[in-house]
Parts: C-alpha cells; sequence; structure tokens
C-alpha cells in the first residue's frame, strides 16, 4: 500500500484542511449536529458505519491526515445535507476501501468507458480510467510531463503500484485514443504484469446486427475472462440483477441533472455538482449505498430549493453553463462565487442516460445501452445529443472542454461547438485544459478565459433580463419498476 | 535514375484530365483513407479509386486549424488544409469519401470534411480485436455492408468475374512493386527508396492498369540496368525508416538523409512498404478480401497485446536482416499516438539486438531541419564507428 505521508510531504497541502475547519466551525457544528442525527451507511457484505464514524473519517481522522487536499473546495458542498456527507465519504474513502478489498482478494478492473454493472456482478470492483474519480483528486496520477498523449492514461497510475490493479478491460470507440494505447504500452512493455481486455466497438459500425453481435461476443468473452481471474462464473442472472440495480443508480444520477437543471435556481455548486454526478462512473465501490445516498441528494436538493436555500454559495440568478467535452472538470474554474453553475457535463451525463434492458441478453442490454453505444455514433449525433441537454437544461453557454493531447476529444471540437451554435443560438467556448492540478492552482490564463467568458453571459443575462424560460427536460427511458425518487 | 520513371511523371500529369472526363462521362471517384479499404471492390464496381491524403506542407496544414485543433497530427490538419484550398485535383475530383477507421484522427478528419466540406462519405468499421475469431466475422460482414452501399453509389451490383479480374490486377501490382522494392535490398541498388516511394505513390492515383503497365516496364529497365552496371555505391550506412506515415509531398527527412549521403534500405511506412507486404487474398471473393486486408501487416493504431508474436515488429527485424540496415530511424509526427506510444517498446527491442535507434519526433515546419540534420549525422557516426570496431574485431579474431 503507498505511503500516503510520503506522498503528501512535500505539497504543503494540510494547510487547505486547517483553513477550512478554522473558518467553519460554527458551520461544521451545525451540520454535525444535523448529521449525527442520520442513520449511517449500509455495504453490500453488511458492513454498517454509523454517522459518527463517517463525519469523524472525513473531519477528524482519516481524511484530514491522508487527504488533506481534498478540503480545497469544501466550501462548495452543502454539509448541511446529511446525504452528501456521506457521498463525501463514499467518494473520498473509495481508495483506502479498494485497498481493504484487494487484500481480501477482490479483483480491481481498471476499465475506460465501460459501464460498471458487469464487473460488480463478476464480484470484482471497477475503476474508470484516468485512476477514479477520488483518487485523480487525492492527485494519485502519475503523468508522464513530456508526452503528447493525455497523461490521465490510468496505466501510468498503476506504473508506481498505487493502485492494485488486477485487470484491465479498455474499451476502444470514439471517445478515448491515449488510454487503450497507453494501456497496451505498459501491458507489452511488462511493466504491469496483468491481463488485458480490449472491448471494442468499432468505430463508425452504429447499430448494424453484425456490429451488435461482435460487441456482444467481445463483452462476454472479457467478462469470462475476469471471472477466470475472479474465481467467479459468468452467470447472466446475476447480471441482470446487478443491471436493475445499475439502473437505478443511473437514474439517480440523472434525478441530480434534472433537479439542477429544472431549476430556476440551481441548486449545486460547480463543486458539488461535478463531483456527485462525476461519481457516477464508478459507484464508489458500494452500488446499492451509493445509489441510496445520491437519492437522498435529489431529496434533499429539493428541500433546498423549496426552503429557498440554494447551492451554497451560489449567485442569486446565476448564468447557466453546459460544459461539453471529455475529462475536463471546470469545479475550478466555474468557482463558487463566480455567479455561474454548471447544468449539466456531457461526459458524466452519458453513462447514466437512460437505463438498460432488464430482460433477455444482459450482454446485448450492456452494448445497446447509450454509454457503450456512445462510443461507435457519428459525431454530428454526438454534437445533436449535447444540444437537446443545452435546451432542456436553459444552458446560457457551453463550454467545451479537452485536455491537452487528446487529439480525439479535441478534434471534435470545432465542429461540436459549431452545431450548438448554430441549433442553440448560445455563446460557445472552446478550452484546452490540463490536469487538475494545474488546472486549479496554475492555469491563469484558464481562469481569466473563463471569468471572460462568463462576464459575457452575464451581459447577454441583463440584455435579455430573467430567467431563461423553462423547458420540458426530455426523461430517459428508466425502466426499472423499483426505482424510488421521482 | 530509371528512364520509365519520367513515364510516370507523364501519366501523373495526365491523370487529373482523365479524372474530369471519367466523371464528365458519369464515372464516379471514390476517394480511399487509410489502408484497410479493399480497392479491388471499388474497381471491380466500374469506380475510381484514389488513395488519399498529403504531407510535407506546413502552410496547408496551418490551414488545416480553422477546422480542427493544433493537436491533432500534421498529416490530418494538412488534408483538411488540401480540401480547403480546394485546388488539389485528386481532392477536386472526389465524389465520396471512405475511411477505414483505424486511426481514429483520420476517422475524425473525414467527419470533419462531411461537415464543413459537405462530401459524401463513407465508413468502414475495422475491428481491433482483429485477431480474435468474432473480429474477423465482423469485418467479413463489414466488408459486405460497405460493398452494398458502394453498389449504390455504382449504380450496380457486384460481378464475381470482375471481382477476380481486379483481385488478379491488384496482386499483380503488389508483385511488382515488391520485385521493384526488393531492389533495395542490394549493395548496389539501381533505384533508390525515395524513388520507390514515388513509384508505390503514383498508384495512389493512376488507375491501376497504368500503373501496373509502369511497374512492370520499370521492372524491366531496372534488370537491365543491374545486368550493365553498378549505377550508384551504396554508401557505408543503411537505414531502415519505421514509424508514421509519409504521405505523398513529404520529402522533410528523406532530403536530411540524401543531403547526408545515407542510403535507405527499407521501411515499413503504411504508405511505403505496407502497402504490399504481407498481403494474400487467398480466395477472389468478398470473405476473401476481407480476410486479406485484416491479416495485412498492422497499422501500429491497431491493438495487439502480444509483443512476441506481433507481425508489425516481425516485418521491421525481418527487413532489418534480409535488407541488411545498419540501424532504424523512427520517424514519429506530432501528436501521431499510435507510433509515439510504440517508441520505447521499438527502442527497447532493438536496443536489445544492439541495433542503433533514432527517433525523429516532427512535423512539417522546416524550424526543425537544422536539428533534425544534427541528430541524424551524430546518430552516422555513431554506426560508422560500430561498423569501424565490428570490422576491425573480425579482422583481428581472422588473424
Amino acid at each position: 500500500m503507498p505511503d500516503h505521508k510520503k506522498q503528501y510531504k512535500d505539497k504543503v497541502l494540510t494547510k487547505a484542511y486547517e483553513d477550512f475547519v478554522n473558518e467553519n466551525k460554527e458551520y461544521l457544528e451545525k451540520a454535525r449536529n444535523i448529521f449525527l442525527k442520520e442513520k449511517g451507511l449500509t455495504f453490500r457484505d453488511g458492513t454498517y458505519l454509523s454517522p459518527e464514524y463517517i463525519w469523524d473519517w472525513i473531519f477528524v481522522k482519516d481524511a484530514p491526515e491522508k487527504y488533506p487536499n481534498i478540503f480545497i473546495g469544501f466550501q462548495g458542498y452543502d454539509l448541511e445535507s446529511p446525504s452528501v456527507v456521506k457521498f463525501i465519504y463514499l467518494y473520498y474513502s473509495f481508495y483506502d476501501r479498494l485497498i481493504a478489498a484487494s487484500d481480501n482478494g477482490v479483483l480491481i478492473v481498471n476499465r475506460k468507458e465501460t459501464i460498471p454493472d458487469m464487473f460488480y456482478a463478476l464480484g470484482s470492483i471497477p475503476i474508470r480510467g484516468g485512476a477514479g474519480a477520488a483518487l485523480r483528486h487525492q492527485s494519485l496520477s502519475v503523468v508522464p510531463d513530456n508526452f503528447e498523449a493525455c497523461g490521465a492514461g490510468s496505466a501510468w497510475a498503476w506504473k508506481d503500484n498505487r493502485i492494485p490493479f488486477g485487470a484491465q478491460v479498455v474499451p476502444t470507440g470514439v471517445h478515448c485514443y491515449d488510454t487503450p494505447n497507453n494501456a497496451l504500452a505498459v501491458h507489452r512493455a511488462g511493466k504491469v504484469d496483468i491481463p488485458i481486455f480490449y472491448l471494442d466497438n468499432p468505430i463508425g459500425s452504429g447499430d448494424a446486427e453484425w456490429a451488435i453481435d461482435y460487441r456482444v461476443k467481445t463483452l462476454r468473452r472479457a467478462a469470462e475472462e475476469i471471472a477466470k481471474l475472479n474465481g467467479a462464473t459468468v452467470d447472466d442472472e446475476r447480471l441482470r440483477r446487478e443491471i436493475i440495480i445499475g439502473n437505478k443508480v443511473r437514474k439517480a444520477v440523472w434525478r441530480i441533472y434534472e433537479v439542477q437543471a429544472e431549476s430556476d435556481q440551481p441548486p449545486f455548486t460547480a463543486h458539488e455538482f461535478e463531483t456527485i454526478i462525476h461519481a457516477g462512473h464508478n459507484w464508489a465501490g458500494e452500488p446499492e449505498a451509493f445509489q441510496e445516498v445520491l437519492e437522498g441528494i435529489a431529496v434533499e436538493a429539493k428541500e433546498r430549493q423549496s426552503h429557498k436555500v440554494h447551492g451554497t454559495v451560489n449567485h442569486k440568478n446565476p448564468v447557466r453553463i453546459f460544459v461539453g467535452g471529455a475529462c475536463t472538470h471546470f469545479r475550478p474554474l466555474i468557482g463558487h462565487t463566480s455567479g455561474a453553475v454548471p447544468v449539466g457535463v456531457e461526459w458524466f451525463l452519458v453513462p447514466s442516460h437512460g437505463s438498460l434492458n432488464e430482460e433477455g441478453d444482459p450482454f446485448r442490454a450492456l452494448v445497446e445501452g447509450l454509454p457503450l453505444k456512445s462510443l461507435t455514433v457519428p459525431l454530428e449525433e454526438h454534437a445533436d445529443w449535447i444540444v437537446d441537454r443545452i435546451k432542456e437544461s436553459r444552458a446560457e453557454g457551453f463550454i467545451y472542454g479537452y485536455k491537452w493531447g487528446c487529439n480525439f476529444a479535441s478534434s471534435a471540437a470545432l465542429v461540436i461547438s459549431d452545431v450548438v451554435k448554430k441549433k442553440t443560438g448560445i455563446p460557445t467556448l472552446i478550452m484546452e485544459t490540463d490536469f487538475i492540478a494545474k488546472q486549479a492552482n496554475e492555469s491563469g490564463g484558464g481562469l481569466t478565459r473563463v471569468e471572460a467568458f462568463i462576464e459575457i453571459l452575464k451581459q447577454n443575462k441583463r440584455l435579455k433580463g430573467g430567467v431563461p424560460e423553462k423547458r420540458h427536460i426530455k426523461k430517459p427511458n428508466y425502466n426499472s419498476a423499483h426505482v424510488v425518487v421521482e | 535514375m530509371p528512364e520509365t520513371l519520367k513515364r510516370f511523371e507523364e501519366a501523373l500529369e495526365h491523370r487529373p484530365g482523365e479524372l474530369v472526363e471519367a466523371r464528365q462521362n458519369g464515372k464516379k471517384v471514390v476517394g480511399v483513407f487509410c489502408c484497410y479499404t479493399p480497392l479491388e471492390i471499388i474497381h471491380s464496381l466500374g469506380l475510381i479509386p484514389l488513395k488519399l491524403g498529403w504531407g510535407g506542407d506546413d502552410e496547408l496544414a496551418e490551414q488545416g486549424i480553422e477546422y480542427i485543433t493544433n493537436i491533432q497530427c500534421p498529416y490530418v490538419r494538412q488534408t483538411i488544409g488540401v480540401f480547403k484550398e480546394g485546388k488539389n485535383p485528386y481532392a477536386v475530383n472526389t465524389d465520396v469519401i471512405t475511411i477505414s477507421a483505424v486511426c481514429l484522427q483520420e476517422y475524425r478528419m473525414v467527419e470533419v470534411l462531411r461537415y464543413y466540406f459537405g462530401k459524401e462519405t463513407l465508413t468502414l468499421s475495422v475491428p481491433k480485436n482483429y485477431y480474435l475469431p468474432e473480429g474477423k466475422e465482423f469485418f467479413e460482414k463489414e466488408v459486405e455492408g460497405f460493398t452494398a452501399e458502394l453498389e449504390k453509389i455504382a449504380g450496380r451490383k457486384l460481378d464475381p468475374d470482375l471481382l477476380r479480374a481486379s483481385v488478379d490486377l491488384y496482386a499483380d501490382i503488389r508483385n511488382n512493386t515488391a520485385e521493384i522494392y526488393d531492389y533495395l535490398a542490394l549493395d548496389y541498388s539501381p533505384i533508390t527508396w525515395k524513388q520507390v516511394i514515388t513509384v508505390i505513390h503514383a498508384g495512389f492515383y493512376l488507375s491501376p492498369e497504368k500503373h501496373l503497365s509502369l511497374l512492370k516496364e520499370l521492372n524491366s529497365e531496372l534488370k537491365t540496368i543491374q545486368m550493365s552496371e553498378k549505377v550508384r555505391p551504396i554508401n557505408s550506412v543503411r537505414l531502415m525508416i519505421s514509424g508514421s506515415i509519409i504521405a505523398p509531398g513529404n520529402t522533410k527527412i528523406i532530403d536530411v538523409l540524401e543531403e547526408l549521403g545515407v542510403t535507405v534500405v527499407a521501411d515499413d511506412i503504411c504508405s511505403g512498404q505496407r502497402t504490399f507486404a504481407g498481403f494474400t487474398v487467398k480466395e477472389p471473393t468478398l470473405a476473401g478480401l476481407a480476410e486479406a486486408y485484416l491479416d495485412r501487416i498492422p497499422c501500429a493504431a491497431q491493438l495487439y497485446p502480444d509483443q512476441k508474436t506481433d507481425k508489425r515488429l516481425e516485418n521491421i527485424f525481418r527487413q532489418i536482416k534480409d535488407h541488411r540496415a545498419d540501424g532504424v530511424l523512427y520517424h514519429t509526427l506530432r501528436f501521431c499516438d499510435p507510433y509515439t506510444f510504440r517508441v520505447q517498446e521499438n527502442k527497447e527491442l532493438l536496443d536489445a539486438k544492439d541495433i542503433p535507434f533514432l527517433q525523429l519526433h516532427t512535423d512539417y515546419g522546416a524550424n526543425d531541419i537544422g536539428q533534425l540534420h544534427t541528430r541524424i549525422q551524430a546518430q552516422m557516426e555513431i554506426i560508422k564507428r560500430r561498423k569501424k570496431e565490428v570490422h576491425h574485431a573480425r579482422s583481428q579474431k581472422a588473424v
């Protein structure tokens, strides 16, 4: 297990924790009192974590010592929302739980843009490439500085054995170029002696029957290989059950988006919103607990609205921004005092758009679901999906972001921005960003550009006046009868 | 210089006019990007195949940035620039653009051409798991679907007899090209690598019938030259070029090499040796073509997990041996990820066999020519010294 103290020794980030706690003593006390009245979290293996344990993990014992830099941006969380506090625990304790699970023989799978259902059904824990949500935030990624490829490819994170991956399952398709290549380079060089499986989604293959068949066969083959590694068997019935849970998670993520998008005064700050829906990629290693927490967040956010309490430090009537592109985080740039708020983030929402078929061949259901299907669609279709979200969320500006070195997401930038401009008439901004740490702490130029863009949007808003007229939000098809949140 | 090369030049001069005339007579021109599209199918349907894609012009690459960002490889940017400029006769005379989707950037480039320039496009999906039975099965179906779309464009059905004739024609072209290429393995080659590449690139535009007749002519002439005299003494340093595409028009590196008196004896470039090598159509059917194209020496963008049985690497080592290359010059275009990701692997494998390796990472700009010059020169000195030491050691041993 990595030595966190050693890793953070030279980063002097403990100050972030101290500053936050010292500046928010009363607020924290109030939030704590609210939270301790709640029930805790129950995990898949029956483990129950009390609210006291969760609170102490975040604010007293573990996180302050191991992950002090997570407290940067903590002002963006509504800590008076108990579900948000539980979310914070699930999100930032993921790494510790992952290591513990691995020590107990659970297979950790590096997956890129696949959906998690299959991996949980096989008794493994999946992490999305880029080193996983919380892991990235905790600066665990190892990034080669002198490479023209995007460094988010998680292969570099395990190069130093920071994540105990037992296999990598890498989809190919129109979203990412660097992770499959990065993974292959490390694998073939023998740097990491673990199996690699490609879930092939041939670009341009679309919905042709033979393309679906091929992708189903490829997925099933990968499942069989993972099962062998994990001492499990491929059980269609179990996968169907996992898809039902997955559908609930997806619907809960989408509900968070709906709350943000349908509100005249969006309740989530950029930090809160991005972090929560981003976690929809991995489900924090605990699908049921994660689903419950997200559903709670949506309900509590509604309460915030009805109490006229909006995102903790948002401006009144902020400008609404939709974020497109891949692997970019704008929460450090759309700050909680900027007067802007994201109402949707493409790459966090795609995996949760609609449910998967809960009957029939579960592998076919996975292939036909949007997350994998989106890896094969033509550019204009991709752009139209964004246009629909922009219209329904009443976004007043569009930022398309991509990482430096990601020549595939970047190659779509102009076309998508042009389509958005043409079909919605809103201003667009294309942003090339670097890794999140640099983005948050060093990217003065990026911040200036976003701030200037927000000023333009504010100006537009002043000219038009008021909040954009409400639009109907298209409900994706969630076919699970078990979903609680409505 | 072989006389026949002038005939290639003449044929290329006439080609744009021929295309205009053919189109006026109702023929359709199908532009082809990347190398997994069976040209035989296009040809047998009475369509005119042109292989597209250009390099070497920094100004055109700059023009491409209007439609795509500057972190795309220069080849992709320049090709978009060519369409934007609208002067290139082959780009102008293309009715339909097809892409065999292997390189993701090139695929996106075709999407950009469709969106901004209104080009009709057709995609042939290529499986990354090409080595698995389900990958092969998928590609066979994909080729069938692709052919059905081409039939619509051609306005006629595929005729098995015409397909067989086209398969034979292209096989003949590959065999003749291979014969010419093999001269590079000799101590005294009657043709240079640059000339061989020119001959290959001519086939991107000429009709296959014309291309074949010129190749045959050139082969006959080369035999004569070889028999009659030693035309050009081989330089002491023999290099193989590997890596990213060197598209028509991109002579940047070869010009530096020629200036330094280095002889290129082999390549494994997709626009060079890999256009004809490692390629056998076992049966003249769609299934046979699908199998042959998928089974060709793969592009680095094809993800093959097992290093030990990688045909791309086998091809490199086989050529180093057969063409007695003293070292490998690994050329990567900026932002060409598939080949850049393989640099370290190639270097380590060649180092293990004590074969000098030099990576040149560049674009189409002129500002690094001096650096390239210096680096290549330094590498040449290292190779020359090594050769002398080996020679000396052998002499000592003999004594």
